[in-house]
């Protein structure tokens, strides 16, 4: 269709409109020329304005009909084709339609850079071609696209050629986005436009340019999803979507490696299939009221049958209204992983367990002093809760704080240490429970696999029982050592006192009775006597007399004994009591010696009570489960003898003065006396040899201002057999 | 026809026939009759209108001295009337028309009772003002919108010319009492310069919206339903103009949309509550930047009558 007022079909009966209907002056239309004259004129006149008038206005009507259908042509041929060129073409073609076009071109705005690049052209000649180029250059096309408007721009620059081209300029604009401008060549001078014409053109611009941002818009979205599908296939966790019903709608290459099922097989499927049970995570996941975000362990089903334990994040999904559309799961298979934690826990355990079976404390601390770890034994020996001191720094717990020095120590000269070095030490500590503890401690450095150092190791043993043994030991050398000097001085001295005792014999024989010399021979004699009792029990003790047994009945022993210290006790003006054992068997024991000892202790419990006191003689029979722990003992190299189980019980009870702590461990040595009448010192030390030698325990209970109680315990033999002892 | 002889009409109708019988109403500039009609028609041709803008001199030196404005910033020349409007666009040649005509009518006048300057500034703004309302409206016919914002108190200017002491008193009585120019010249003419804009519009042969626009942008409940929709367009522009704060309308009252027009069926048609008049204020000094070289091309023309 041409531009003019053309109709192509005419009306029956009317004559086509002629040219100069196109303008809408106020004079009248000459389109009434070619009609037939009419019979009455003035009717006539009238009716053929109408009919002139009626044509003008359906010819206005098809026009517009006509513009209307390229509009929607175009608009159909734009939406059949995808490319930029062929969208283009349509364009100029259709624009070809409304004016006669000797050429045309398109431009597009570069996206970005805003550049201008032709994207299509028809029929240009090489001027106009140039010509366009030029306004390119000077601006012209991008003014026209601001403008936004159709506007005509006279060929300038092909003038001097005597081209009498014009140029349309038609924007491509949609929304407010510029696509770029349509430039069709035409050699219909500018006045002849009319302004409808421009606004069509503007609109099928538009239409392009619609079709242009829709295009870009496709092609941004395909880059777009191509990216994210590149990223979803490249992630190296498994992937997978599913939408509001569980159902998967995406699964990228690693999970197909993981779980065996392809793409398409899982792709539409229930994510079920793939959980080895049934497993509410995935749908807990879309629920409203959980958390966006869940991780959590998860077991899948390979295809095989197999299962397969993974850590899995699920997250939700939502729409820009925020709503939910499903979810999206990752996860990574941690079947290596779990076995590499089984192991690490079983040498775990493994390493505990030797830790804890080891019977001395051990004790590591890091290059922070805080405990890392303390086995069982550790705990108990320094008498602390157990629990309580692994991931504490080791200076908070005062039982630790010599410890911690040594560790310190250690850490502290590490450089100047070998690898394998292992430093012993004796401290002494403060447990848990008050008690001072000496502790054996050997402290060595930790080093990790590269030799760096990471931490201290203490290893520690209660030494007190050592200790105590160590003591015995040395009391027993002592004793020894100084039972054989006694004995020596004693037989040095024998010979010249028995020759001192002869002649002071001698002397006195000479000296006649009434001698006033002789009361001092009496006391030479006396005292001669003297010295030969202490040699004489100096070297009783000494010399360890092997105990005779023999059967015998105590309680005689004891009633005897009474009768015999009837003098002493008077003396004393105390009493003498006497509770015995009325089932007590008879048994084997050295009479003479067991008498000897307790004469001593009778002796000694007479001297402590006061006048009126008492002193009780106790025997009973005793059935013990345990050892009894022996005070310090004369012993030659047997070790502490043990009051055995069945044993014969003998007190010696007085309501004395008591004897003080303080001298509890230090009366049983020799010449340790309390009496300053010069008692010889030695009685309790020959007593608790004699005990000892017969294979029992002496032990002793005392309170200062009430009394004593010293217990015999003796082991029940019911058979006599010479010179046994424990 | 001189008013201080005659004692101060005290009615509409007065009013209108001594103005109509004594030539009180200026007869219309040929060029905007042609060229208004032309532009009615989508296919009259750009030589067509170029004709007709040729025949006034003043216009035509206008016209090309608006495209080649640095506004436009057209990289060649322009030195045909044609191609000028080819490429300034039916519209703004029709505004410019429109608009440079009505003021070489009254450029003669010598104002007393206000700036003419500050006048034609608020005139100006409400057209400006008045197109934006439509563009946020996305009403269509916003061709005509800007002229009617610059007709819109072209009957103060009558009166102006007609009653110059009564006008004087009405400015200052608005200005004293906080009272809108119309409220004072009902009271001391009788008769409002919408009113009597409403007159001229007919005169000349305007568009009957345009006519509507200018009579009832006080009261636009008072316009036919067809033409309701530029009515309150440039009821609002004269709101938005106001606040703006751009040129001087004499009113001494703060402007507001009627209340009444938002819950009309017009507002409802128009979705006038989606409209933020604050933005469209906002906007506004942007948007007049444009029309300044509109403004400055106006000037120009003026001074040939050695103003």
């Amino acid at each position: 269709m041409s531009s003019e007022a053309h109709c192509e079909v005419p009306l029956p009966g009317l004559p086509p409109l002629a040219e100069g209907s196109r303008g809408a002056d106020t004079t009248v239309a000459s389109a009434a020329t070619g009609t037939a004259p009419r019979e009455a004129p003035r009717e006539s006149d009238h009716a053929a304005e109408q009919i002139s008038r009626l044509q003008r206005e359906i010819g206005e009507l098809r026009r517009a009909f006509a513009e209307l259908e390229l509009v929607q042509s175009l608009q159909r041929s734009i939406s059949e084709r995808r490319d930029t060129a062929g969208v283009l073409g349509q364009l100029l073609g259709a624009c070809g339609q409304i004016v006669e076009l000797c050429g045309g071109a398109v431009f597009l705005t570069v996206e970005g850079s805003g550049e201008l690049t032709i994207g299509a052209e028809d029929r240009l000649t090489e001027s106009q071609r140039r010509s366009i180029m030029l306004m390119a250059e000077d601006g012209i096309l991008d003014w026209g696209i601001r403008a936004g408007r159709c506007t005509i721009v006279p060929d300038i620059a092909g003038e001097g050629q005597g081209s009498r081209v014009n140029f349309v300029i038609g924007p491509m604009v949609a929304g407010s986005e510029r696509y770029g401008a349509c430039v069709l060549a035409t050699e219909r001078s500018a006045d002849a436009f009319v302004r409808q014409e421009l606004d069509l053109i503007e609109v099928l611009c538009g239409q392009a340019a619609v079709a242009l941002a829709n295009a870009r818009l496709i092609l941004r979205l395909e880059k777009e999803r191509n990216k994210s599908a590149a990223i979803l296939q490249s992630v190296g966790v498994g992937l997978f979507t599913v939408d509001r019903d569980c159902v998967t709608t995406s699964a990228n290459s690693a999970a197909e490696d993981i779980l065996g099922f392809s793409a398409e097989e899982m792709v539409g499927g229930h994510c079920r299939t793939f959980f080895d049970r049934p497993f509410c995570g995935t749908s807990c996941i879309l629920r409203e009221d959980t958390p966006d975000r869940a991780d959590l362990e998860a077991t899948l089903a390979h295809k095989g049958g197999r299962a397969i334990p993974t850590i899995m994040t699920a997250v939700k999904l939502r729409d820009p209204d925020g709503r939910i559309v499903g979810a999206v799961e990752t996860f990574k298979d941690i079947t290596d992983l779990k076995q590499m934690t089984d192991r690490l826990r079983h040498l775990s355990a493994y390493n505990r367990n030797i830790l804890e079976s080891m019977t001395a404390g051990v004790l590591v601390v890091d290059l922070d002093f805080v405990i890392t770890t303390i086995n069982r034994e550790g705990e108990r020996t320094l008498e602390l809760e157990p629990g309580s001191l692994e991931n504490t720094p080791i200076y908070d717990i005062p039982a630790l704080k010599e410890v911690s020095r040594e560790l310190a120590h250690m850490l502290a000269t590490a450089h100047s240490r070998s690898r394998e070095e292992l430093v012993r030490q004796e401290v002494t500590v403060l447990s848990g429970k008050g008690r001072r503890i000496p502790l054996g401690l050997s402290t060595a450095l930790l080093r990790d696999e590269d030799g760096e150092i990471t931490g201290c190791l203490g290893i520690f043993r209660d030494l007190t029982e050592i200790k105590k043994l160590e003591e015995q030991t040395r009391r027993a050398k002592w004793l020894a050592s100084l039972g054989e000097m006694a004995t020596g001085v004693a037989h040095e001295i024998r010979n010249p006192l028995s020759s001192i005792a002869g002649f002071v014999d001698l002397l006195t024989e000479e000296l006649a009775e009434g001698d006033p010399a002789r009361p001092y021979t009496e006391i030479m004699q006396s005292e001669i006597e003297r010295l030969n009792n202490l040699v004489s029990s100096v070297m009783a003790f000494a010399r360890p007399p092997q105990p005779e047994l023999k059967m015998g009945d105590l309680n005689a022993l004891l009633r005897r004994l009474a009768v015999q210290l009837e003098r002493d006790v008077a003396a004393r003006h105390a009493r003498l009591e006497l509770s015995l054992s009325p089932t007590l068997p008879a048994f084997a024991f050295d009479s003479g010696q067991i008498t000897q000892a307790l004469i001593n202790l009778i002796r000694n419990a007479l001297r402590a009570v006061e006048p009126g006191g008492a002193v009780r003689l106790v025997t009973a029979l005793e059935f013990a489960e345990q050892e009894v722990a022996a005070p310090p003992v004369w012993a030659s190299d047997h070790g502490a003898p043990k009051a055995r189980a069945n044993r014969v019980a003998i007190h010696v009870e007085d309501s004395g003065r008591g004897i003080p702590e303080a001298i509890r461990d230090k009366i049983f040595d020799p010449f340790f006396t309390t009496d300053r009448q010069g008692g010889t010192g030695l009685g309790l030390a020959i007593t608790n040899r004699i005990i000892s030698e017969h294979g029992g325990v002496i032990n002793l209970v005392s309170e200062v201002g009430v009394g004593t109680r010293f217990t015999i315990l003796l082991p029940l033999r019911l058979r006599s057999e010479p010179g046994e002892s424990a | 026809m001189r008013s201080a002889a005659a004692p101060p009409p005290l009615d509409a109708e007065s009013v209108r026939k001594l103005l109509q019988s004594g030539g009180g109403l200026p007869s219309v500039p040929a060029v905007v009759t042609s060229v208004l009609t032309l532009l009615e028609n989508p296919r009259a041709s750009f030589a067509e209108v170029g004709r007709a803008i040729s025949m006034d001199q003043a216009l035509t030196a206008k016209v090309l001295k608006l495209v080649n404005s640095a506004y436009y910033g057209f990289p060649r020349e322009i030195a045909t009337v044609t191609h000028a409007l080819i490429l300034l666009g039916l519209d703004t040649v029709k505004d410019l028309v429109v608009t440079a005509s009505v003021m070489k009518e009254f450029s003669a006048d010598s104002l007393a009772a206000f700036d003419p300057e500050a006048f034609w500034l608020h005139s100006l703004g409400c057209a400006v003002a008045t197109k934006a309302v439509a563009e946020h409206l996305r009403y269509r016919a916003s061709g005509e919108a800007f002229a009617a914002g610059v007709l819109h108190d072209i009957g103060k200017l009558l009166l102006a010319r007609h009653y110059p002491d009564l006008t004087e008193l009405c400015v200052h009585n608005a200005k004293e009492e906080r009272l809108s120019m119309r409220q004072a010249e009902l009271g001391v003419i009788g008769v409002d310069h919408a009113e009597v804009g409403g007159w001229l519009a007919e005169a000349w042969n305007f568009p009957p919206a345009m006519a509507a626009a200018i009579r009832y942008h006080h009261r636009p409940l008072a316009a036919s339903e067809e033409d309701s929709g530029l009515v309150a367009m440039v009821h609002i522009g004269n709101v938005v103009v106001r606040r703006a704060g751009f040129g001087d309308g004499g009113g001494g009252d703060r402007a507001e949309v009627d209340a009444e027009l938002l819950k009309s069926k017009t507002g409802h048609k128009l979705r006038l509550h989606q409209l933020a008049v604050d933005e469209v204020v906002a906007e506004l000094p942007g948007r007049m930047e444009g029309a300044q070289a509109f403004l400055r091309v106006l000037d120009v023309g003026k001074d040939e009558k050695g103003k």
